[in-house]
C-alpha cells in the first residue's frame, strides 16, 4: 500500500512544471573577505546576491551574524539593511550585547533575476554631548559573513526551448553553488573527444566564472541539462530512441529539446505493470541540446558556434551553422587581460564613472591581469590617466588615494576649497609594483568636512568622482619565464592559453572511461573559466604523443599511461624502482632541498597529483600531467582542482592533491622540482640559452673562459705586431 | 701558406671570442632577474678589483684578461643602457634622455678606446748612437718663438749648443716671428719689433746660431717652421719651443731611431714642465702631485707608439727632413700644425716613434687666462683635425691608427659629457624631466659596478700618472670654455686662428679667476636641484629609489664643482725662474769661516739653489760662499754665490743662495739646470702616486670648502663695493625696504 501512495506521488509529481528546492550559501561566497566592516559615523557596505534566470524564488531567509563596538551607544546606533537600495530591516547596535544573530525575511518582490544588491549600513556614535571624531576607532561593526548564510528557496523555471536561452538561461554563471551539465559522445575517439572538448569548453565559457562540472554518460542524465555530441548519424539513432528527431540540414547544427523522461521501462503503470515502448512527459525544467554535423568537421563548427551563442539569438530552437569566422585572437589575450602597449578606459575595465560620496566611502578596485609570463621590467612606467573631480568645501586634507596591489603610489592632494575638475592627472606607476597574473588598483578616498568641530556639517559637497574615460596604459615586456610554475597553470591555464583558444595545446587521454573523459572536460572547463576564452584549438588525442609534436602537452590518465619519454623527464614516476623526492628542509626563498628514495610503489587511491616539466620534443614546450591511480581518483582530482584552496596551493613542478574522505577538504602538497626551463613568447626558447639559464654557474665559467681565451688570443695575435715596433740597436741585438 | 692562415687566425680568432661574449653579454640583460644581475655586476666588479691588485696583471698577457674584464662591464652597461633604459615618456623627456644618452655613448666609446689605445704601451726602448761618428745625420735645431722675452731664448738657445753632438753636424736657428717685416713696418708696434729684432740678432751672433725671420707671419708657427725649413738643409730636424730647453743628450737618445728605421719621420719625447699649471697650483697639497700632462707623456703616448700613432706635439721632436718636404712642410690647414702633420705622415706610411725620457723642459702657462688659451688652442685644432681630415675614413691609414688619431681628437668633447652630467640629475629633480629610466636594483647591479669599474681602470692605466679623481677636475674646469670653442669649430672649422700660449708671466697676487662664476651656476643648479629632491622625498614616496639615484648624482656634481671652485683659485707667481726639487749633493766652501761642508741641494733654478748643511757656526746673511755641484754625466761646476736667506734647524742650516754669474758661468748654469735629462728623469719619476682614494677625496672636500669660502668673500666684497657705489639708487632703497618689512 505504502509503495503505492509512493509511486502515485512519484507520479503526480512528474507533470508538475517545478518543486520547492532550497539552497543555503554562505555570504562569504559573494564577498572575497570573510568579514565585512563598517567604521565611521555612517558607513555602507554590499554584495552582489545572484538570482539565476530560471528560479523563481519563494522565500529567501537571512541569518545575520554581526558584532559591533560595545563602546557604541545604543540610542544612536543602528545596522540597516537594503536590499537593492529599499531598506528592509534594521536593528539597534545594543552595547550590551555586541554580539548579535538575527533572523529575517527579505521580500521576494524586491528580488529580480540578475544580481541583487545586499546592502548593510551603520550609523553609529559612541558619544552623545561633546564633539565626537567622525571616524573615531570606537565606531565599528563587523558582519560575520561566513557565519551570515542566506536561506533560498526557489522553485525552476522551464527552459525556453530556444537557442536563445543558451546564452544565459541553461548555462547561466548567477546559478549557485555551481553549473552541471551532462555531456553524451559518440564514442572515445580523438576526434569525438575533441569536439567533445570544444563543446564543454565553450559551456564552461558561458558560466563564466560560475565553477561548473560535468559528467559524461552514454545515456541521458535525468535531472539535469545534457547536451548531447556527435556525427548526425550516432545523433539520429541515439534521439530516435527517445522519440526526437533533428531536421534536415548541412553543415553543422544545433537544436534544443525538451529533456525526455525516463523511459517507460522505468515507469510503472497505475496497474503496476509496466507499458514497453512508452515515453515518459519530459522533464520542462531542463533541456537537451544536440551538438551535430555530417562529420566531425561540421560538429566543430557546431560546437564552435556554440561557445559563441553570447546573447539571446537565435529565437528559434534549431539553426544551421555554415561557417565561423573568429577575430583574429592575440596571444595572450584572455580574460581581463590588459595587453602592452594598448591604453584602456575605465569602463573597459569594469570601472564605470564612481562617485565616492561622503565621510567615510567605501573604495573601488580595478582588477585586471597582466600576461602571467611578462618578465617585469624595473625601470618602466605604467600610466595611470586620472579624470576626476571633487566638491567644494572639504578640509585640506582630503585626499584620493591610488594603491597598487596593495602598496599606495601616490595621494592626490584636494587642496582647493573650491573644489576642482581634473583632466589628464597622469600617474607614473612603476611596473615593479605589478606581478604577472592578477593586478590590482584600488581607489580609496579621503573625504573631510571643512569644518570645526561640533559645527553643522553637510556631506552633500563632499564627493570625489573618476570618471570611466580615464585610462590605463600598460607598456611592453618581453615574455621570459621560468617554469616549472603550476601557479601560473592554475591561474590561467599558461602555457596552454598563451594563444587563448589553445592553440599548438594537446591533450593525450590515456583511459576511455566515463570518469576519466569527466576529468579532463573538467580541466578544459577549469582553463576556459580561468582564461576566459573558449578553448576552440586545444585538440584531444587518443594515440600516445610522438617527437613530431612541437607544442604543449596534458597528459591525464593513470600513472602507468603516461609515456616512457615523459617518465623520463617528469619529477616524479611511479612504479617499480622509481625516485621518488621528499622535500626536508625549506630555505628562505621558498625552495625545498630535496631527499630522492628508490623504491617500488603505487600512488594508491583517493589522491592524484599535477606534474609541470619541458617537454622531450620542444626546448621551452610544456607537458602537464594529471594522473591518479584510477578513473575515479582522477575524476575527484578534476574536481578539487576546483577548489580555490587547492588552486592557491599549487606551485612549483608538482602538487599532490589528497582527496580521501578522511579529508574535510583536499590536502594539497606542491614544491618546486624538477629541471628548471624557460619559455619565450612564442614558446619556444634557444637551447642553449635555456640551459645557460638553468645552469647560471655554468654560464659564469664560460663568461671567465672566454674570457681568457680571448685574452690569450689577443696575445698571440699583438706580440708579432709589437716585435715590428721595436726600434734601435736594441731591436737588433 | 700556414703563414697566411695564421695570420687569418690572429683576426678570426678574437673575432670569435668577442662574439660569443657579446652573445653571452646579451642573453644576461634580457634574461637574468635582478638577483643574476647583482651576481653578474658585483662579481665582474670585485674581480676587477682583485686583478688591479696584482702586479702581474699590468702586464700582457693577463693586462688584456683585465682590459677585457673593464669591457665586459661597459658592455653589458652598453647593452643594458641601449636595449632596456630608452624609453619614450614625451617629447621634452626624449630629448633630455637622448642628449644624456649620446653624452653617456661619448663617454663610453672614448672609455673603449682608451682601452684598446692603451692595451700594450711601449717601454723602454733604448737606442745608443754608433761609434762612427760619420754616419751620424745632420741636425737643425729650430726655435720658433714670437713674443717670449729675450730670456727664455737666450737660455734655450744657449742648452742647444750644448747638446752632444758633432758640432759641424749641428745648427742652430731662431725662429723669431715677432720680428718679421711686416712686424717692423707697423706704424704702431713697429719699434718694438725692430728692437726683438735686434736683440735677438745680437744674441744669435753672441751664442753662435743663426738668426731667421721671414716677411710676414702667415701661417703662425707653421708657416716660421716651414720658412725655417726652406732656409736650412740638416736631414733632421729638431723642433724646441723657445722655452723647451735641451737636454745634452737629447740627440744622442733620439737620432738612432732614424738610423734603424728609414720610413721614421719623428722621435717625439715628452714635454717636461716644471712649473705647475694653475689647475695643478690649485690642486696643490697632497704631496707632489703628477703634472697635468704626465697622464700623456708617461702613459697615453707610450701607448700610441706601440700602435706607431705618436704624434709630433709641436716640440721636443726630431722629424726627418725628407719626410716633411713630401707633404710640403709642416701642414698649417689646422691651428694644431703638428698633429695634423703627423697624421698626414702617417697617411703616406711613414712611421713615428716616442722615447720616454724628459729631454726638455719647459714652462707651462701661468695663469687660467692663458691655461684656458693653450687648452682652447687644442681643442679646436684636434676638432679640425676631426672635422676636416676624419681620420677614421682617411686613406693611407691603418685600422689601430685611425682608432688612435680618432680617440685624440674625439677626446676634446669631452665638455658636451661634463656639462651634460652636471644637469642631468637637476633636468628630473627641478623639471621633472625623466632622462633616466632605472630602477634601483638596476642601477645597484649594472649602472654602480661600471662607473666604479671606470675609476680602476683609469687607476689601472694612468695611476702613475695622475691621482683619483684628478682627471674629473680637470675635465670639470676645463669643459665649461672649451665647449662654446669646440662648436665654433664645428660650425666654421676654418675660423680658430693660432694664438701663442704666453709663458713666464707672473702674478702679484692670489686672486679667484672670474671665468669661475660658470661652477656658481652650477652648484646653485644642483643645490636647488637637492632641496627639490627633499620635497619631492615626502610628496612622492614612490620615487624614492629615483630620489636616492639623483640624489647621489647631485652630491657627487656638487663636489665636484665645489673642488673645481678651490682649482680656480689663482695663486701669485713671483718668481721669474722657477725652482725645481731635488735631493742632490753639495760640496759648500765658505771662505770667511775657511771651512769646506758636504750639504744637500735641497731645490735649485738658473739663479740659484737652496742647500741644507751642518755648520758649527751660523753663516751670515749675504755670504759669499762657493758650490761645487755635479750631473748625472759626471761633470762638476762651481759656482759662486751668496747667501740670501738663511733658516736655522737646530745645528742644521737650511740656505737660499743666488749665484753671481758673467757669461761663461751663465752658460756653466744652464748646463747644470738644464743639461742633465736624469734628474729630471728622476723628477718625474719621483713625482707621487695616489695617496690612496680616501685621502683624495678629503683633500678635495677641503679644497671644496675652502674654494667655496674664498669665492663667496669675493663675491661679498664685491657686493659691498656694489653697494657703496649704489646705495643712493631707488631700486636698492626699495629692495631694502621690503626686505626690512619681511
Amino acid at each position: 500500500m505504502r509503495r503505492h501512495i509512493a509511486w502515485f506521488l512519484v507520479a503526480l509529481s512528474l507533470p508538475l512544471p517545478a518543486f520547492a528546492l532550497t539552497q543555503q550559501i554562505a555570504l562569504e561566497k559573494f564577498s572575497s573577505h570573510p568579514v565585512m566592516t563598517l567604521t565611521c559615523i555612517g558607513d555602507e557596505q554590499s554584495l552582489d546576491i545572484p538570482i539565476p534566470d530560471r528560479w523563481t524564488i519563494k522565500k529567501i531567509n537571512l541569518t545575520l551574524h554581526y558584532t559591533s563596538s560595545n563602546n557604541l551607544i545604543a540610542d544612536l546606533a543602528q545596522l540597516g539593511v537594503k536590499l537593492n537600495t529599499i531598506p528592509v530591516a534594521q536593528f539597534k547596535l545594543n552595547p550590551a550585547s555586541p554580539d548579535m544573530t538575527v533572523e529575517l525575511a527579505l521580500p521576494v518582490q524586491y528580488l529580480e533575476p540578475g544580481y541583487n544588491r545586499l546592502a548593510f549600513r551603520v550609523a553609529q556614535h559612541f558619544m552623545t554631548r561633546e564633539c565626537e571624531r567622525p571616524c573615531s576607532p570606537d565606531l565599528w561593526t563587523a558582519v560575520n559573513l561566513k557565519d551570515s548564510v542566506l536561506s533560498i528557496e526557489y522553485e525552476e523555471k522551464p527552459v525556453p526551448l530556444s537557442l536563445a536561452s543558451v546564452s544565459d538561461f541553461m548555462f547561466d554563471p548567477k546559478v549557485f553553488p555551481e553549473g552541471h551539465v551532462n555531456l553524451i559522445t559518440e564514442d572515445r575517439s580523438s576526434d569525438a573527444l575533441t569536439v567533445l572538448g570544444m563543446t564543454a569548453s565553450g559551456i564552461a565559457r558561458r558560466f563564466d566564472y560560475r565553477n561548473v562540472t560535468f559528467s559524461v554518460s552514454r545515456d541521458l542524465q535525468p535531472g539535469a541539462d545534457n547536451v548531447l555530441v556527435g556525427r548526425r548519424a550516432f545523433v539520429s539513432s541515439f534521439l530516435a530512441g527517445h522519440g526526437l528527431s533533428l531536421g534536415n540540414t548541412e553543415g553543422g547544427y544545433l537544436k534544443i529539446l525538451p529533456m525526455p523522461g525516463a523511459k517507460a521501462t522505468a515507469m510503472p503503470t497505475t496497474t503496476g505493470a509496466q507499458e514497453p515502448g512508452a515515453e515518459a512527459p519530459t522533464d520542462p525544467n531542463h533541456a537537451l541540446l544536440v551538438v551535430t554535423g555530417e562529420q566531425y568537421d561540421h560538429v566543430k563548427l557546431a560546437a564552435a558556434t556554440l561557445a559563441n551563442l553570447s546573447y539571446g539569438f537565435p529565437g528559434a530552437p534549431e539553426l544551421t551553422a555554415h561557417k565561423l569566422r573568429m577575430p583574429d585572437v592575440p596571444e595572450y589575450a584572455g580574460r581581463e587581460v590588459v595587453r602592452a602597449n594598448k591604453t584602456y578606459d575605465f569602463k573597459t575595465l569594469n570601472f564605470s564613472t564612481t562617485s565616492f560620496k561622503g565621510i567615510n566611502p567605501s573604495g573601488k578596485v580595478i582588477n585586471f591581469r597582466l600576461p602571467v609570463d611578462f618578465l617585469i621590467k624595473q625601470n618602466l612606467t605604467a600610466k595611470l590617466n586620472l579624470h576626476f573631480s571633487y566638491g567644494a568645501g572639504m578640509r585640506e586634507t582630503s585626499a584620493l588615494n591610488v594603491v597598487v596591489n596593495d602598496k599606495v603610489v601616490r595621494a592626490i592632494h584636494l587642496g582647493d576649497k573650491d573644489g576642482g575638475y581634473f583632466e589628464n592627472y597622469v600617474i607614473d606607476i612603476p611596473t615593479y609594483l605589478f606581478r604577472p597574473g592578477s593586478n590590482t588598483i584600488a581607489f580609496g578616498v579621503e573625504l573631510q568636512p571643512s569644518l570645526k568641530e561640533c559645527d553643522l556639517a553637510l556631506m552633500g559637497n563632499m564627493f570625489l568622482t573618476i570618471f570611466e574615460n580615464s585610462s590605463l596604459t600598460f607598456p611592453d615586456m618581453p615574455h621570459f619565464v621560468e617554469l616549472p610554475k603550476l601557479e601560473l597553470f592554475m591561474l590561467n591555464g599558461f602555457p596552454f592559453t598563451r594563444w587563448p583558444d589553445g592553440f599548438e595545446s594537446k591533450i593525450y587521454m590515456a583511459g576511455d572511461d566515463d570518469a576519466s573523459v569527466t576529468a579532463m572536460l573538467n580541466l578544459i572547463g577549469l582553463i576556459t573559466q580561468k582564461n576566459g576564452f573558449p578553448l576552440l584549438g586545444l585538440q584531444v588525442d587518443r594515440e600516445p604523443p610522438t617527437a613530431k609534436w612541437k607544442g604543449d602537452l596534458i597528459v591525464i590518465g593513470p600513472p602507468a599511461s603516461v609515456p616512457q619519454e615523459f617518465r623520463a623527464r617528469s619529477p616524479l614516476s611511479v612504479g617499480n624502482k622509481t625516485e621518488i623526492p621528499y622535500p626536508v628542509v625549506r630555505d628562505w626563498e621558498g625552495e625545498y632541498t630535496i631527499a630522492y628514495s628508490t623504491q617500488s610503489n603505487h600512488l594508491g587511491g583517493d589522491r592524484g597529483y599535477l606534474m609541470e616539466f619541458e617537454s622531450p620534443f620542444e626546448p621551452g614546450r610544456t607537458v602537464v600531467v594529471m594522473a591518479a591511480e584510477n578513473s575515479s581518483s582522477l575524476l575527484k582530482l578534476s574536481m578539487a582542482l576546483m577548489e580555490p584552496e587547492v588552486q592557491a596551493q599549487a606551485q612549483g613542478g608538482i602538487m599532490l592533491v589528497e582527496t580521501g574522505a578522511q579529508h574535510t577538504k583536499p590536502k594539497v602538497t606542491s614544491f618546486q622540482i624538477g629541471t628548471r626551463y624557460t619559455t619565450g613568447k612564442a614558446g619556444k626558447s634557444s637551447q642553449v640559452e635555456s640551459f645557460l639559464y638553468d645552469h647560471p654557474y655554468l654560464y659564469y665559467v664560460l663568461i671567465v673562459l672566454l674570457t681568457l681565451s680571448f685574452a690569450l688570443a689577443l696575445y698571440w695575435a699583438l706580440q708579432r705586431y709589437r716585435a715590428s715596433r721595436k726600434l734601435g740597436r736594441s731591436a737588433g741585438k | 701558406m700556414l703563414a697566411r692562415y695564421l695570420r687569418y687566425l690572429q683576426v678570426f680568432l678574437p673575432a670569435v671570442f668577442a662574439g660569443v661574449l657579446l652573445y653571452l653579454l646579451d642573453m644576461s640583460i634580457e634574461h637574468f632577474d635582478d638577483s643574476r644581475q647583482m651576481w653578474v655586476g658585483w662579481s665582474g666588479f670585485f674581480m676587477l678589483l682583485l686583478l688591479f691588485k696584482f702586479q702581474l696583471f699590468k702586464c700582457p698577457p693577463w693586462r688584456f684578461l683585465f682590459i677585457l674584464l673593464a669591457g665586459f662591464l661597459a658592455i653589458r652597461y652598453i647593452l643594458w643602457r641601449s636595449l632596456d633604459s630608452l624609453i619614450y615618456t614625451g617629447p621634452l623627456d626624449f630629448t633630455a634622455m637622448a642628449l644624456l644618452f649620446l653624452a653617456e655613448m661619448y663617454a663610453i666609446s672614448i672609455h673603449f678606446l682608451g682601452m684598446f689605445v692603451n692595451l700594450w704601451p711601449m717601454r723602454n726602448r733604448p737606442a745608443l748612437l754608433p761609434d762612427d761618428k760619420n754616419q751620424y745625420p745632420t741636425v737643425d735645431v729650430f726655435i720658433p718663438t714670437y713674443n717670449e722675452s729675450e730670456d727664455i731664448v737666450r737660455i734655450t738657445a744657449l742648452a742647444s749648443t750644448q747638446l752632444d753632438y758633432p758640432k759641424d753636424k749641428l745648427n742652430i736657428y731662431i725662429c723669431d716671428d715677432g720680428g718679421t717685416v711686416n712686424k717692423r713696418s707697423h706704424p704702431e708696434l713697429g719699434m718694438e719689433a725692430w728692437e726683438r729684432h735686434y736683440r735677438l740678432r745680437r744674441l744669435a751672433a753672441e751664442l753662435g746660431v743663426n738668426y731667421l725671420t721671414r716677411e710676414t707671419n702667415r701661417s703662425a708657427k707653421a708657416g716660421n717652421l716651414n720658412h725655417a725649413l726652406n732656409h736650412t738643409k740638416g736631414e733632421l730636424i729638431l723642433v724646441l719651443d723657445c722655452d723647451h730647453v735641451p737636454t745634452r743628450d737629447f740627440l744622442t737618445r733620439t737620432v738612432e731611431y732614424f738610423l734603424a728605421d728609414p720610413k721614421l719621420f719623428l722621435v717625439q719625447t715628452p714635454h717636461f714642465f716644471i712649473n705647475p699649471t694653475p689647475v695643478e697650483k690649485g690642486l696643490a697639497g697632497v704631496g707632489n702631485p703628477n703634472g697635468e700632462n704626465d697622464m700623456f707623456y708617461k702613459e697615453i703616448h707610450r701607448s700610441l707608439d706601440f700602435w706607431n700613432s705618436s704624434y709630433f706635439c709641436g716640440s721636443a721632436a726630431l722629424l726627418r727632413r725628407t719626410c716633411l718636404e713630401e707633404v710640403g712642410g709642416i701642414s698649417g690647414k689646422t691651428i694644431t700644425e703638428d698633429a695634423e702633420t703627423a697624421f698626414l705622415l702617417h697617411s703616406r706610411g711613414y712611421n713615428s716613434a716616442y722615447m720616454d725620457r724628459p729631454m726638455i723642459c719647459g714652462l707651462s702657462p701661468e695663469s687660467y687666462h692663458d691655461y684656458v688659451l693653450q687648452r682652447r688652442r687644442w681643442a679646436q685644432g684636434m676638432t679640425q683635425l676631426l672635422v676636416m681630415n676624419n681620420p677614421l675614413l682617411a686613406p693611407g691609414l691603418s685600422l689601430h691608427q685611425r682608432l688612435c688619431y680618432f680617440n685624440s681628437c674625439f677626446y676634446w668633447l669631452f665638455g658636451f659629457a661634463r656639462f651634460t652630467y652636471f644637469v642631468a640629475p637637476a633636468c628630473f629633480l627641478i623639471l621633472g624631466l625623466r632622462v633616466y629610466h632605472a630602477s634601483l636594483p638596476q642601477i645597484l647591479s649594472i649602472v654602480v659596478p661600471y662607473i666604479l669599474s671606470t675609476f680602476i681602470v683609469m687607476d689601472f692605466f694612468y695611476g702613475r700618472a695622475r691621482q683619483p679623481f684628478f682627471s674629473e677636475i680637470y675635465e670639470s674646469v676645463e669643459a665649461m670654455f672649451l665647449m662654446p670653442a669646440v662648436v665654433s669649430v664645428f660650425l666654421n672649422p676654418h675660423q680658430p686662428s693660432f694664438k701663442v700660449t704666453p709663458k713666464g708671466q707672473k702674478m702679484d697676487s692670489d686672486f679667484l679667476n672670474p671665468l669661475a662664476v660658470i661652477f656658481f651656476f652650477i652648484i646653485v643648479v644642483n643645490l636647488v636641484a637637492m632641496g627639490m629632491g627633499v620635497v619631492k622625498w615626502f610628496a612622492f614616496p614612490i620615487l624614492h629609489d629615483t630620489l636616492i639615484v639623483t640624489g647621489a648624482w647631485c652630491s657627487y656634481n656638487l663636489y665636484l664643482a665645489l673642488a673645481t671652485l678651490g682649482a680656480f683659485w689663482e695663486r701669485k707667481q713671483i718668481r721669474h725662474f722657477h725652482r725645481v726639487n731635488v735631493s742632490e749633493p753639495v760640496k759648500v766652501s765658505i771662505p770667511r769661516l775657511g771651512l769646506e761642508v758636504e750639504g744637500e741641494v735641497t731645490d735649485l733654478s738658473l739663479t740659484g739653489l737652496a742647500f741644507r748643511v751642518q755648520l758649527p757656526f751660523p753663516p751670515a746673511s749675504q755670504e759669499r760662499v762657493m758650490l761645487e755641484v755635479g750631473d748625472s754625466y759626471g761633470s762638476t761646476y762651481h759656482f759662486e754665490a751668496k747667501l740670501q736667506r738663511i733658516i736655522t734647524r737646530g745645528d742644521m742650516y737650511n740656505c737660499g743662495s743666488e749665484f753671481l754669474l758673467d757669461d761663461k758661468k751663465y752658460a756653466e748654469a744652464v748646463a747644470y739646470m738644464y743639461g742633465d735629462s736624469q734628474r729630471w728623469l728622476d723628477m718625474w719619476l719621483a713625482k707621487s702616486r695616489s695617496h690612496g682614494t680616501l685621502r683624495m677625496l678629503g683633500h678635495f672636500i677641503r679644497m671644496g670648502a675652502k674654494g667655496a669660502r674664498l669665492c663667496t668673500t669675493m663675491f661679498w666684497e664685491m657686493a659691498q663695493g656694489y653697494w657703496q657705489k649704489h646705495k643712493g639708487n631707488r631700486v636698492i632703497k626699495i629692495i631694502l625696504r621690503t626686505a626690512r618689512i619681511a
